[in-house]
């Protein structure tokens, strides 16, 4: 694959291309090394185009704002979305049930969440961020503003001049 | 490799000096999440849907004050009130809005246009509009709700979106006006529902569809919607359009060149003059669900059509007994059909049969062979398993000659025992070479009109058929013209086949104030006592024409 020269090794190419057994290396800004298949890899939307522009696979890609423990659960998240095509019904239920539960344990720890979330907007796993964005909304959906601060450990530094001109423009209250 | 975006700074929340944490109690712990960069917490704050839901989290610190009103969507789900629209709109600081998407509940005129009117110049270019009006049960059965001469409600005109991509507006009849001027200019999806354009004795209507004021509209969908008379639309980019249960509309001219799908149901059902010329040399797709005849449709260049389809077929027939005439003048039309779908229903027009029940005995007889002579594959769905569907089966297999493959798919509420199965297997089984294929529906879901394309809300229930405990909605559903001088009521009771009818269903809920009222159909037996109760709730003037009734008591 390193000299892909002729045509048959560009067909060859191609073809492992298509069927996804690429392996591809992912560097946590730790410096641990994760391969991963390039189905997987796809996930984000930042690496595929980076292999779709002939980028260097083969020297895989560092990620310098990901540390090991947020890219082990990134890669957990795009393995089972990358390398599983639901067909079925029962496969769609499996791969809902396989994010219930993946953000449910996210949930309980705010602090990887954010992590997390980080990571998946930096590489753009469009369905990830879609996933932690959405369980952080939910955490805020029917609390009033106390609420919501005691919820994130939000300081409250509002001025009262702050709050008077909130109140003006809030036309809703 | 594009370069990896730097890691937020950390963010100056602080009022003034240190940030004191002790004492505080949080699930969360250290305040993380007001470290996560704008856009990020922006697409956190559009997750909740709401943005009167996202204004409150401007309370929460200086981090959060200003982001909210930074949304470029804004999203009012319902039931929102027209008055905090507005002021959402104002409030929002974005450079350009993308995505607007409001559902009000009972909103007024005034404020509707107040609204839009703000939004218009605020849309980016390509950004979408999406809203909906709806009416609440309170408000749908007020009296005198839509009595046009007492309490007419006011006029308001469309804004011209020039900027906007997908405009679309269902209001629950309040009386809209199209701009007088102004281009659509990057308008390419209009849907229009349930509006009153109080049009009538105005002119053209269709010009503000028309190349010159919408130059890319591709969509268009305009659906029950009152006012219009006239409609011509002369269109070089129109590629879908669909024009649904217009009543009133008595002259439509389309000229549209790209057109390849045409939809046309229900517009001209109720009056005696009306004329359709429809000019669309690419045409694929004609999905045709109203009257048909010579003189008053006219048709050029179809030369590219492949997909026909066309009204439901009563097949025992209406008390005018025109429909099936009109459908073989339709399809006569064409030279060469490769595939059609037909919807046929064929129960009996009114009421459960009695014993010496003649209704297999068709009067259309022979159209229906012209129709079907070389039908060589037909597919049944919601077969009930009554004595008139297996007739049907077996006079299909008569007619058709060359049929060689029938599918049925039994009604989630048919009797799927083995014994109709053999039954149907018996009729099958005298037509050397024809097989039979038999499924179940289990799925609960039986043939449902597409009432909109709008997201459904909770004031939807009484659009809802499949809700059959709640029967009466369905005069509900007729409430909702206000301006109808006239009622037209077909009764088809059908065999009862989904239970008894709720006590109640015929006398709640009926307000209207129609000057006329006609009323076919009516056997009697049960159901006699409704169109007293008609009569009764109406106006005293109303004029009751049961003209084809045999009241049997």
């Amino acid at each position: 694959m390193a000299s892909g020269s002729g045509a048959a090794a560009a067909a060859a190419d191609a073809e492992e291309k298509e069927s996804g057994s690429r392996m591809i290396t992912l560097t946590s800004n730790e410096g641990k090394a994760f391969v991963v298949t390039e189905a997987s890899a796809r996930q984000s939307a930042t690496i595929r185009s980076m292999v779709d522009d002939g980028g260097c696979v083969d020297k895989g890609f560092p990620l310098p704002n990901v540390d090991s423990k947020t890219l082990a659960r990134v890669i957990q998240y795009s393995d089972e979305h990358g390398n599983k095509e639901p067909h079925t019904v029962d496969e769609r239920a499996a791969l809902a049930k396989f994010d219930r539960d993946f953000i449910a344990e996210l949930d309980a720890d705010k602090a990887f969440l954010y992590d997390v979330t980080m990571a998946a907007n930096y590489l753009h796993i469009q369905g990830l961020l879609a996933l932690t964005t959405q369980c952080v909304a939910d955490t805020i959906k029917g609390k009033t503003p106390e609420e919501i601060r005691t919820a994130f450990g939000i300081e409250y530094d509002l001025t009262a001049q702050d709050e008077k001109e909130i109140k003006e423009e809030d036309t809703h209250a | 490799m594009p370069p990896p975006p730097p890691p937020p700074p950390p963010p100056p929340p602080m009022g003034d000096g240190e940030v004191e944490r002790a004492g505080m109690e949080t699930d969360g712990g250290e305040d993380r999440i007001s470290a996560l960069p704008d856009d990020l917490l922006c697409s956190i704050l559009l997750r909740l849907g709401s943005t009167p839901a996202a204004g409150q989290t401007s309370l929460l610190s200086r981090r959060w004050r200003r982001l909210p009103s930074k949304l470029p969507r804004l999203l009012f789900p319902f039931p929102s009130t027209p008055p905090c629209v507005g002021p959402g709109i104002a409030a929002n600081t974005a450079p350009v809005l993308r995505h607007v998407d409001v559902v009000c509940c009972d909103s007024p005129a005034g404020d509707t246009a107040t609204w839009l009117h703000l939004l218009a110049p605020r849309l980016v270019h390509d950004g979408v509009v999406y809203f909906r009006n709806t009416m609440s049960r309170r408000r749908l059965m007020a009296p005198h709700r839509g009595l046009g001469l007492a309490s007419p409600s006011p006029t308001f005109e469309l804004p011209c979106f020039a900027t906007a991509a997908k405009l679309w507006l269902r209001l629950e009849f309040l009386n809209l006006e199209l701009p007088r001027s102004g281009v659509f200019a990057h308008l390419t999806e209009m849907f229009l529902e349930h509006v009153d354009f109080n049009h009538r004795g105005r002119g053209d209507f269709g010009h503000t569809f028309s190349t010159p004021r919408c130059p890319l509209l591709r969509r268009l969908r305009i659906a029950m919607c009152t006012g219009v008379d006239t409609m011509g639309i002369y269109s070089d980019s129109l590629h879908h359009f669909e024009l649904e249960f217009v009543p009133g509309l008595m002259e439509l001219t389309l000229m549209a060149p790209g057109l390849r799908t045409l939809e046309l149901l229900s517009c001209f059902y109720y009056i005696q003059e009306w004329n359709c010329s429809i000019h669309a040399p690419d045409l694929e797709s004609l999905r045709w669900g109203d009257r048909f005849n010579l003189s008053s449709v006219v048709f050029v260049g179809f030369a590219r059509l492949q997909q026909l389809a066309a009204f439901t077929i009563p097949v025992f027939g209406r008390p005018d007994n025109t429909i099936i005439q009109e459908f073989a003048l339709l399809l006569g039309r064409f030279s060469a059909v490769y595939r059609l779908d037909l919807l046929l229903s064929y129960e009996r027009a009114n009421s459960p049969c009695h014993s010496n029940c003649e209704c297999d005995e068709h009067p259309d007889w022979n159209e229906w062979e012209a129709i079907v002579h070389g039908l060589e594959e037909a597919e049944i769905r919601s077969f009930r398993g009554t004595e008139h569907d297996f007739n049907f089966v077996a006079l299909l297999f008569l007619v058709s000659p060359a049929l060689k493959k029938m599918t049925i798919t039994l009604d989630c509420m048919a009797d799927a025992s083995e014994e109709s199965c053999q039954k149907l297997r018996e009729i099958v089984a005298g037509h050397p070479g024809a097989c039979l294929e038999i499924h179940q529906n289990t799925s609960g879901v039986f043939y449902e009109f597409r009432q909109s394309n709008f997201t459904k809300t909770p004031d939807d229930h009484y659009y809802d058929y499949r809700n059959l405990d709640d029967k009466q909605y369905m005069m509900d559903y007729i409430t909702i013209l206000p301006h109808a001088e006239k009622l037209f009521l077909r009764l088809s009771s059908g065999p009862h086949a989904y239970g008894a009818c709720p006590d109640d269903w015929k006398t709640k809920h009926i307000s209207l104030d129609f000057q006329e009222v006609e009323v076919h159909g009516i056997e009697g037996v049960k159901h006699e006592v409704f169109p007293r109760m008609i009569a009764i709730t109406f106006d005293p003037l109303a004029k009751v024409h049961t003209s084809l009734c045999k009241i049997c008591n």
